[in-house]
């Protein structure tokens, strides 16, 4: 109905024109057709692609060999390991150590200090 | 227990010398044992640091916050203390100080931030936006191991400096005085050795801190996870709060009121939201998303935002490990308040916890709003402000909401 009164009201010329402008600014059927083929080829082409990596990957992984293990080198780490662990352990012990050390010339020293004093005094 | 401090450019040296009777295991104010590393520390003040001397109630109330885990009977310091402060310290801990002279501190005018750059302490510098910080930087002991070096004050106190404000750095070794149960400060309280020593310079009359309602009344943290209204540490009237106030810088807690859910809520809602961080572990780029403490916060952060937890931290994750056991946690106010808010708690790390507390909107709807009491002890230059705050964001708790609080774990 709708498109019976626009023949009717708008002259063919200028719908024409209008028509003949919309079309140009759209793709045509024939061109979407086309898109979606060459779209359709190039997924198919990246499957292919995919499907070559993925054979190649598993070869090199077959192919790739465990990281050589540096007996020698993992020796050497965990013994500095042990050796810092330790030395930092011994290093608490004698900073306690030296604490207490340090209690005990200060009760030789007052205690000294006192004898001194009570033998100046009884002198 | 003989403290004396020694002084080089704006390094201050502290050393302990124990008497006899005394050892290396101590007993922190909050019952942790403890056990002393080494008997020398230093406390680095900001370059610019005036060369006038502190108080000596400020020194000697700064060595007190390292000394007092190993101090039995006597302490003698290297300068005479106020009788003030004397008896500060012979009233909380039962100590004779000396040797004894010299006039008290009076008060400055200014209130200090002691700023860690956690949810708590940012909440308190939004609310405070003149308030100038202190920030204590961990640095390596030179004579201590550092078997944690995955500890990043460096990027904490970076964010610090973010923050655009009047920001005053100090560093110091002395957590590594700790050997057990890890370096640490010796008492919660040595975190202000920066405040202390700089407040006769800064004209500080008070420093505030970020303890929130759990530390403050409930008892979190380590400590007995019951309601104290006379918490040794915090309250003023506790043996802290006296010392404190004795020395002229009194213990201000602007956030005492309110729960870690609201002081997160007031972080994350300021303009000091990207300087928020609580991770010690994380770098320049973030936290690192897979510590305890991380995961603890995301359940409060998720809880504010009423939105599914995001951790990738699953519940056989060691730092997971307490929220499958039954409660009672530290802060179990806040995994309550969490397991109520987060959509899907059942699928979290925290649904075993969920399913023993049982914790509903509205069962824990009293932490949202402040204990009157909290304000009630702020100090009076500084009350009105905070209650006007308080008031306006949060409310104030009614008498049911007060039970809540005063008979926090007395009841089975």
């Amino acid at each position: 109905m709708a498109r019976v009164v626009w023949r009717v009201l708008v002259p063919r010329r200028v719908l024409r024109a209008a028509l003949a402008r919309f079309d140009g600014r759209y793709v045509t059927r024939v061109e979407h057709r086309q898109d979606v083929r060459d779209a359709l080829w190039e997924v198919q082409a990246l499957k292919r692609e995919i499907a070559e990596l993925r054979r190649e990957v598993e070869h090199l992984r077959r192919q790739a060999k465990p990281p050589a293990v540096n007996g020698a080198l993992t020796a050497k780490v965990e013994d500095a390991h042990r050796l810092a662990t330790e030395a930092a352990s011994a290093v608490d012990h004698l900073l306690q150590a030296e604490v207490l050390l340090w209690q005990a010339v200060d009760g030789l020293r007052e205690d000294g200090e006192a004898g001194h004093g009570s033998r100046a005094t009884s002198s | 227990m003989r403290l004396a401090w020694a002084r080089d450019g704006r390094d201050w040296r502290l050393r302990l010398r124990l008497d006899s009777g005394e050892g290396v295991a101590g007993v922190v104010t909050d019952g942790q044992a403890v056990e002393l590393a080494t008997d020398t520390c230093h406390v680095r003040l900001p370059d610019g640091t005036g060369p006038g001397e502190p108080h000596p109630d400020l020194l000697a109330l700064a060595a007190w916050t390292v000394a007092a885990p190993w101090t039995r009977g006597r302490v003698l310091f290297d300068r005479p203390v106020s009788d003030a402060l004397a008896g500060a310290l012979h009233d909380g801990w039962g100590v004779d100080a000396g040797p004894v002279g010299g006039t008290a501190r009076a008060p400055g005018e200014r209130l200090a931030i002691s700023y860690s750059g956690g949810a708590d302490s940012v909440a308190v510098a939004a609310l405070l936006p003149d308030a100038p910080l202190v920030h204590f930087q961990r640095v390596p002991h030179p004579r201590v191991p550092n078997r944690w070096t995955h500890y990043r004050s460096d990027v904490l106190a970076k964010l610090a400096r973010g923050t655009g404000r009047d920001v005053t750095v100090v560093r110091s070794d002395l957590e590594f005085m700790l050997r057990l149960p890890r370096p640490g400060y010796p008492e919660h309280h040595a975190v202000l050795a920066g405040a202390l020593l700089t407040a006769g310079e800064a004209d500080l009359g008070g420093v505030a801190l970020g303890y929130e309602i759990g530390s403050r009344w409930l008892g979190g943290g380590r400590y007995v996870h019951r309601y104290t209204p006379d918490n040794p540490m915090w309250s003023g009237h506790g043996k802290w709060g006296r010392a404190f106030a004795a020395v002229g810088l009194p213990l201000v807690l602007p956030v005492g009121g309110i729960s870690e859910a609201m002081t997160m809520r007031i972080a994350l809602g300021s303009e000091l939201r990207d300087q928020v961080r609580w991770c010690l572990r994380g770098d320049g780029s973030g936290p690192c998303g897979r510590c305890g403490k991380c995961l603890y916060k995301e359940l409060i952060q998720a809880a504010v935002e009423r939105r599914p937890l995001r951790t990738d931290i699953t519940a056989d994750r060691p730092v997971a490990k307490k929220w499958q056991q039954p409660p009672p946690y530290g802060g179990q106010e806040m995994i309550e308040y969490g397991c109520a808010h987060v959509p899907g708690i059942e699928k979290t790390p925290f649904a075993r916890a969920a399913e023993h507390l049982k914790a509903t909107v509205e069962s824990t709807r009293w932490l949202e709003r402040c204990y009157p009491p909290a304000v009630e002890e702020i100090p009076e230059p500084w009350r009105k402000g905070i209650e006007a705050i308080m008031a306006d964001r949060f409310g104030f708790m009614d008498a049911a909401d007060r039970l809540r609080v005063e008979s926090w774990g007395l009841r089975g």
